[in-house]
């Protein structure tokens, strides 16, 4: 990694978690309590940090999120590991979240990790319904992710909680309940995921023989709609297309990432970006398996696939991005479009506002209710700006 | 082996059998093809293909054969001579019907496979017909004897009973472990007569097959009958009309081997070096351009196109290399013809004729495997009669191309003389489909106990959609079809138009009988339906008859397309997965503000599927 880049966020990944849910085909060191493999792995990650750090190029990060995975798989090496990385941060820490599933979430840890300096605990609730908890394969009960919520809250944590729409067993009424059932517990913040079936997962092996009766299309866009009207009753509004927040509350590391800041990720699969030439934009993705990590002595030790986007290909990319945001498109942004990537942005806009799926709200060309439901539609033309015609 | 020497023609005929193998689907027709090439070292075991003879890629996936081929091996006989068995196979698909009789014809006997464990099916029956028509002596073989189900005994009863072919030494063999096969060879020997024919006539050879070699020109498969084809000489293909010097002949083993001439009852193949495929079709004859025989060999029918579809390239850019690829396709296969159509939706394309639907469906798969093409092909019509109000007669073979009914007088259409054969329990059933698809009923007539060969009048557009496939479904694949043309009938026909999006399609319109447009209509925009994927935009879907709504139906908009998580990590794969949406709905064809898929063009064809 270059030694002139210069980060504004960091990201550590922790891929271990005691169980593996049944849509997950995320890369994480499932099950086992292989505890000395995680923490010669919390430590390496700390050891890769302070190399950074002492070579100045995490003078700039102001958040730090520690995701998964997950996290309190570590137990109280996640609150060492935390403390760790405030101290070889200069400046110390604006945001640093951490992601907590609520059956590895004890009233000690979470203290201990907020006295480490973290600032946000992000639970891994997923529903408030314990027959949807049990098909998601979620080895927490509705009780204990409400009760994660409320001492998370407790000990001093900002917290946001993760719900998923359109899961099996899921009819109407379900996320609006799940919605008063978390922020009255005490989220401030709340990210809402459409269930995803991946291949090669228990909830795709069901799907492939027809016996997964997770709710149709149509189904689950009902309640992806009734759980942003719910939030927004609640006073939580939506800033990017999967999350909601009181004012204020917003994740301010996610944020990096939607408008383009560079980052650093560290860990298996974990990405980076930073700045290219000419107005291009590097993406590394951490090729390292967990064990190589744990092993490595220096950032030398591990292997980075890199993708190299073009000046147009980072352009298009921050429209894209910035299509999924509630504020959507400033015409700033939209005149920097139209000078690198030529008169089809004025065209590619036109037809998405004909489409109804972006409108104009002062200045700005924002998403509208159907352009978050139909976001790949938005993003994909968009992004296909990027090709030269 | 004994030696190839010259010896006087003959002898050579004396020693040589010419003859098929037929069977119902699956009996084992091209095992024992195999084995019989295997026994005669004629192929070598490890450059053994299975199914040797069917050459053709998508003939060998699908287990059909298409063209017709003639492969000579040398046989020792138990007798002490040396035989030359010509083994000339058959393509086994109705559409294909004309060419089967054209390599009958040049054989003197055929060998009836049936299977030990199935019996006597309804093909068996109408290809030893087909084989006894054509005056060939039957030589049965009872096959699969291998396996523990096999009932020989009951078989060859069953021969005697359903076909009234003596059945007793029947050769029992097995395609699977060669059992059999050296008494197979024998009784050909014993029973196949040796060919007829006079040296000393005027030339007449018959065409069996042909296909185009870049180097060569047009090569055929023939049959000598009388006289001899000698390279150097001059000749003229009678119905054709076209002139050349015979380049060369020989036979195939399946390797080419040169021969300095090709006797009366021999059967090779024919170096034209004719450079138009068009000129040299299956039946023709062959004759001296100097002492020209006075009557050409019988049965030579034109091969007449009898679908017809529109083929148009997905990616427009690609009408090019369409026309290109048609041109050298047609090399191999003349039967094909080819014109331009322009759709307003599909843009430029070509309207081809075809000899059935499974040709159809064969010729459009090797355009796109062949020639790397993305092809969209529209519902097949026939070819119709339309008299218009001024009285000329148009030849319309697209819906595209029928005038607005207020210039119609009347619509004639193609009409087929179709045979059925099946066994009796299924006559009802046949009748049932028959009728529904416009058939009128002849006769029927008992063959043997087990077979019912019914004679009908059905419309050609009737037949071409999903006939053939019902007909083997409610007989549970007992029937079998034969057809030809028959003339013209007048119909009650319309067109009817589908609306996508309040847009007329020209190319999903169809031709259709005024009484069922109604029911086709509504099936059509069902189907349409189903096909056709939810979109940003909802899809009102709607059949139209003369100005008027017969069915209506409605693709809804999509309501949820997005993929929620993108954070750091996510946002090239997700960028990846819309990179591969686009890439799937640039395989659809768009229609104005609507995306369709290919199949949808042909939805006609999978209506009650």
């Amino acid at each position: 990694m270059s030694s002139a880049a210069s980060f504004e966020a960091l990201y550590l990944h922790i891929p271990f978690c005691r169980s593996r849910c049944a849509y997950c085909d995320f890369r994480s060191q499932a099950v086992g309590e292989d505890g000395d493999l995680a923490r010669s792995y919390a430590d390496a990650l700390l050891r890769l940090v302070g190399e950074c750090a002492s070579e100045g190029v995490l003078d700039r990060v102001r958040t730090v999120y520690i995701g998964g995975g997950t996290p309190t798989a570590l137990g109280e090496g996640l609150a060492t590991l935390i403390e760790g990385v405030r101290d070889l941060l200069p400046h110390g820490l604006g945001e640093l979240t951490f992601e907590a599933n609520p059956e590895s979430t004890t009233p000690e840890l979470l203290r201990a990790c907020r006295e480490a300096g973290a600032t946000r605990a992000s639970i891994g609730a997923q529903s408030s319904d314990d027959a949807v908890l049990r098909r998601l394969g979620r080895i927490h009960s509705a009780r204990e992710a409400l009760r994660a919520i409320e001492r998370a809250s407790s000990a001093g944590l900002r917290v946001s909680a993760d719900l998923i729409a359109g899961c099996p067993g899921q009819g109407p009424g379900d996320l609006a309940k799940d919605v008063r059932r978390i922020v009255g517990a005490g989220a401030a913040h709340v990210s809402v995921y459409a269930l995803e079936v991946h291949e090669g997962t228990p909830f795709g092996d069901l799907e492939a023989e027809g016996r997964l009766d997770a709710p149709d299309e149509d189904g689950a866009a009902d309640l992806l709609e009734e759980a942003s009207r719910a939030l927004e009753e609640e006073g939580l509004s939506r800033y990017e297309v999967s999350n909601y927040a009181r004012p204020g509350e917003e994740s301010r590391h996610n944020l990096a990432y939607w408008e383009g800041r560079a980052y650093l990720g560290l860990g298996p699969s974990a990405a980076s970006m930073l700045e290219g030439e000419g107005g291009g934009r590097l993406r590394l993705a951490c090729a390292s398996t967990t064990e190589a990590v744990a092993g490595a002595r220096s950032m030398r030790d591990l292997s980075f696939d890199i993708e190299e986007l073009d000046r147009r290909q980072a352009m298009a990319e921050d429209l894209m991005l910035a299509a999924r945001l509630s504020k959507g498109l400033s015409r700033e942004l939209v005149e920097r479009a139209r000078a690198v990537l030529g008169p089809r942005v004025g065209g590619t806009l036109a037809y998405l506002g004909d489409a109804g799926l972006l409108e104009a709200k002062g200045d700005r060309l924002a998403p509208t209710d159907r352009g978050w439901l139909m976001g790949n539609v938005l993003y994909g033309n968009l992004w296909a700006l990027a090709e030269v015609e | 082996m004994k030696s190839d020497a010259p010896q006087n023609p003959r002898e050579l005929r004396a020693r040589t059998r010419n003859f098929s193998i037929v069977a119902h689907i699956d009996h084992g027709k091209s095992t024992i093809s195999d084995r019989i090439l295997e026994a005669t070292h004629a192929v070598d075991g490890r450059e053994m293909v299975s199914q040797l003879l069917d050459s053709m890629d998508i003939e060998r996936e699908r287990g059909i054969t298409i063209k017709s081929n003639a492969v000579r091996v040398a046989y020792d006989a138990d007798d002490g001579e040396t035989y030359h068995l010509n083994l000339i196979d058959t393509p086994g698909h109705v559409d294909f019907s004309y060419e089967v009789s054209r390599s009958l014809a040049a054989c003197e006997g055929a060998v009836l496979v049936v299977d030990a464990t199935q019996g006597v099916e309804a093909q068996t029956v109408s290809n030893a017909l087909l084989a006894m028509n054509a005056d060939l002596e039957i030589v049965p073989a009872i096959n699969k004897i291998d396996l523990p189900s096999a009932d020989p005994e009951g078989v060859r009863a069953q021969i005697e009973e359903a076909l009234a072919i003596p059945a007793d030494d029947a050769v029992l063999v097995s395609g699977k472990t060669g059992e059999g096969i050296h008494e197979l060879l024998e009784a050909v020997v014993r029973l196949v007569p040796p060919p007829a024919g006079d040296d000393n006539a005027p030339l007449r050879a018959l065409v069996v097959d042909s296909w185009f070699d870049a180097y060569r020109g047009v090569v055929a498969i023939v049959r000598v009958m009388d006289g001899a084809l000698v390279p150097g000489e001059a000749c003229r293909l009678m119905a054709s009309g076209a002139v050349f010097d015979v380049e060369g002949v020989g036979y195939r083993q399946p390797k080419e081997r040169e021969l300095p001439r090709l006797g009366a009852g021999e059967v090779g193949y024919l170096v034209t070096g004719l450079k138009d495929p068009a000129l040299v079709h299956a039946g023709d004859t062959v004759t001296g351009a100097e002492r020209p025989a006075g009557e050409p060999l019988p049965g030579y029918r034109e091969a007449k196109p009898m679908v017809f579809c529109g083929l148009f390239p997905v990616d427009t850019k690609d009408y090019e290399a369409l026309r290109d690829a048609l041109e050298r396709l047609c090399l191999n296969d003349p039967s094909i013809t080819y014109e331009p159509e322009t759709s307003v939706a599909l843009g430029f394309g070509f309207r081809a004729g075809f000899l059935g639907l499974l040709h159809m469906e064969v010729v459009k798969e090797r355009l796109e495997r062949e020639f790397d093409l993305d092809l969209v092909a529209t519902a097949p019509s026939v070819d119709y009669h339309v008299h218009t109000t001024k009285g000329s007669i148009l030849d319309v073979k697209s819906p595209i191309d029928l005038p607005d009914p207020t210039q119609i007088a009347f619509i004639e259409e193609p009409m087929l003389a179709a045979k059925v054969i099946v066994p009796p329990e299924y006559v009802g059933a046949v009748m049932d489909l028959t009728v529904e698809h416009r058939g009128t009923f002849l006769d029927m007539v008992y063959i043997g106990e087990t077979s019912v060969e019914m004679h009908w009048r059905v419309p050609l557009s009737e037949l071409i959609l999903d006939y053939f496939d019902q007909l083997k479904s409610r007989t549970r694949g007992y029937a079998s079809l034969d057809y030809e043309l028959d003339g013209y009938e007048t119909a009650d026909l319309v067109k009817l138009d589908i609306l996508l999006a309040g847009e007329p399609v020209d190319a999903l319109s169809f031709i259709v009988h005024a009484t069922k447009a109604y029911a086709v209509g509504h099936d059509l925009a069902v189907k349409l339906k189903e096909i056709i994927p939810r979109q940003l935009f909802e899809v009102p879907i709607q059949a139209v008859v003369g100005g008027r709504v017969v069915a209506r139906t409605n693709v809804k908009a999509r309501r949820k397309d997005v993929l929620a998580k993108c954070y750091g990590g996510d946002i090239s794969r997700k960028r990846k997965l819309l990179e591969k949406q686009r890439e799937g709905k640039k395989r659809m064809k768009s229609i104005g503000k609507v995306d369709v898929p290919q199949e949808a063009f042909m939805a006609i064809l999978k209506v009650g599927e």
